[in-house]
């Protein structure tokens, strides 16, 4: 088990008017292996769960005498638990992580990471390198060049390349294609997918883009007003129509039209959950008849 | 960062939050005044009474306006160890006679008058900064800036950007919680990448602090880019014939509350200055315990 997490609550601005419940009870299980989603409104409490996982916030263990929070056997419910460990070991991609560049070259932003971990030169230069032409940048090119002269989706890819040159093992995504075009959303999500097959097997993904979590995930998170609405796999979730528009979300636009051309009378398979599952239903109806 | 009480109003309906903010800026100004001259620790006492009477109608937890102190008690606790240490009073037989001890030690002493004379000092800063504390808690900063604007329009005959300066502070007023957010999110950023903000000596620390600092300003002048062609492409063109969508005006209350503090303010000079010579002023003084000079020597 990668992740642990047993009725754990958290309250923001406790004792004051603000004061907010932003997580409630809340239990997961995350597996090596899953490509894990969380979904939910904005300000259900998805941000809050999984800064919980890097220690960024910490458990309030005041208002948590049972809970249990581990991450990779690292118990965060501890008075003292293990920061620096914990972090070599669970990478955590921001909204909009372009905006946290800083260095002067890509090669020092990148390696601000390993070089935290107490790593040498070379070991640094070598992770740097492996890191960059993973998220599909061109080294030689870009390193000596300032991330603030890049495009847009380049400072994104830079910026996870920071995070994958720590080498974690466990890969938190916070709405990673937040704020990208179409094209580029495509290529970061398959960048995730082939990251997650080869070097980093347990992913956590926040997001309320349903078509990338439809896609990506085999297992879904439901979070509303800082509750579990429950736990499902995509193709399960999205027949559940009723309980994702009753808390304001929209299905992945696939299963949508499938949805409306199986209410027209067309003999498609509603729970479509990707564009060619849709397309080869279609041809079927259509051509495959008459083939 | 927690402790930053500055422009975070506190939000509940009461007649403190609901007043005019240029009457409660004029109020502060007078109430600091006051403050400034009162002379006994009796007239310091009338003074917090006053105050809070307007905490608790305020309806702000009077622990929440305390905590406004956090950020100065070292300035106080301070001011007061050197206003007591370096007083000696009317000199030490004068002393000794009135208070019946001196504690003396190298250029420093302790001596009855330094005590007092701390004392006052102490209640002095703790009045001064709960007084705007509390306006702090109770008016929104964009209020607070209307209202220095309003009150500095007459600088507008000597060709003073008044509307330029007022916008200025509105801006950054607005702006100072977006920042410490943004702030906190990048330090998270950061700490997440194996950073660390508080380990090893003051250079380590602020040399920590870069890959944070840079993405703040980077993204604070992007900010400041955006904003000025938003209100650009609504016409903005520095002030010249904007209307307001919230005219302030003055109720009745505002004037009242206005006129009470000026009172207090006079009472106040009336009790020190003593300017005709009445003999009931001398009451609210009963604690000024003067050293008489030369008493001593007799005896």
């Amino acid at each position: 088990m990668q992740i642990e997490i047993r009725s754990l609550s958290y309250i923001y601005n406790p004792k004051t008017p603000f004061g907010k419940l932003a997580l409630d009870d809340i239990s997961l299980d995350v597996e090596e292996g899953d490509f894990f989603g969380i979904i939910g409104h904005t300000g259900s409490g998805k941000s809050t769960l999984v800064s919980h996982i890097n220690a960024l916030t910490r458990v309030q263990l005041k208002y948590n005498k049972n809970a249990v929070l581990k991450v990779c056997g690292i118990d965060l419910c501890a008075k003292k638990p293990d920061v620096k460990t914990l972090r070599e070991k669970v990478g955590m991609v921001f909204q909009y992580p372009e905006y946290q560049l800083f260095a002067d070259t890509v090669r020092q932003d990148v390696g601000f990471g390993p070089k935290n971990l107490g790593l040498g030169e070379a070991e640094t230069e070598e992770r740097v390198r492996a890191a960059v032409a993973r998220v599909g940048l061109d080294y030689d090119e870009i390193a000596e060049r300032s991330p603030f002269e890049l495009s847009g989706g380049q400072k994104r890819r830079v910026a996870i390349a920071g995070v994958i040159a720590m080498r974690p093992e466990v890969l938190i995504l916070d709405e990673p294609t937040a704020g990208l075009d179409p094209e580029g959303k495509k290529e970061l999500l398959a960048l995730f997918k082939r990251l997650q097959r080869e070097a980093c097997p347990t992913v956590v993904m926040v997001s309320h883009n349903m078509d990338e979590v439809a896609e990506c995930c085999n297992k879904v998170a439901v979070m509303n007003e800082g509750k579990i609405a429950g736990v499902f796999s995509p193709r399960e979730l999205f027949t559940r129509r009723e309980l994702i528009k009753g808390m304001g979300m929209e299905m992945p636009s696939v299963t949508e039209l499938a949805y409306y051309l199986a209410e027209g009378g067309v003999p498609v398979d509603p729970s479509c959950l990707t564009e060619s599952e849709l397309v080869d239903g279609l041809l079927n109806i259509y051509s495959g008849g008459d083939k | 960062m927690k402790d930053v009480v500055f422009g975070q109003i506190y939000p509940v309906d009461s007649p403190v939050h609901r007043a005019d903010p240029r009457a409660k800026l004029l109020i502060m100004i007078i109430y600091i005044v006051t403050v400034v001259f009162v002379p006994s620790f009796m007239l310091y006492g009338i003074i917090a009474l006053t105050l809070l009477a307007v905490i608790l109608m305020s309806r702000v937890p009077p622990l929440k306006v305390l905590s406004g102190l956090k950020a100065i008690i070292v300035l106080a606790i301070v001011t007061f160890i050197f206003t007591v240490l370096l007083n000696d009073g009317a000199g030490k037989e004068a002393e000794l006679a009135t208070f019946g001890f001196f504690v003396e030690f190298g250029p420093f002493c302790i001596c009855g008058s330094g005590l007092l004379a701390g004392g006052r000092i102490m209640c002095r800063i703790v009045l001064l900064i709960l007084g705007p504390t509390l306006i702090t808690l109770t008016t929104t900063p964009v209020d607070m800036a209307d209202a220095v604007e309003w009150l500095l329009a007459p600088l507008k005959l000597f060709r003073v950007p008044v509307h330029a300066f007022g916008m200025i502070m509105s801006i950054a007023l607005r702006m100072i919680p977006t920042l410490f957010e943004e702030a906190g999110r990048m330090m998270n950023a950061q700490k997440a990448r194996g950073a660390c903000f508080d380990h090893g000596n003051i250079f380590k620390r602020a040399g920590a602090l870069i890959p944070v600092l840079i993405p703040l300003f980077v993204s604070a002048f992007k900010r400041a880019g955006d904003l000025a062609d938003a209100m650009e492409s609504r016409c903005y063109n520095g002030g010249k014939g904007k209307t307001r969508m919230k005219v302030l005006r003055f109720s009745v209350w505002d004037v009242l509350a206005m006129l009470f503090f000026a009172a207090l303010l006079f009472f106040v000079l009336v009790c020190t200055y003593n300017w005709w010579g009445w003999g009931w002023t001398d009451i609210f003084k009963l604690d000024m315990i003067e050293p008489v000079v030369g008493r001593s020597v007799l005896g």
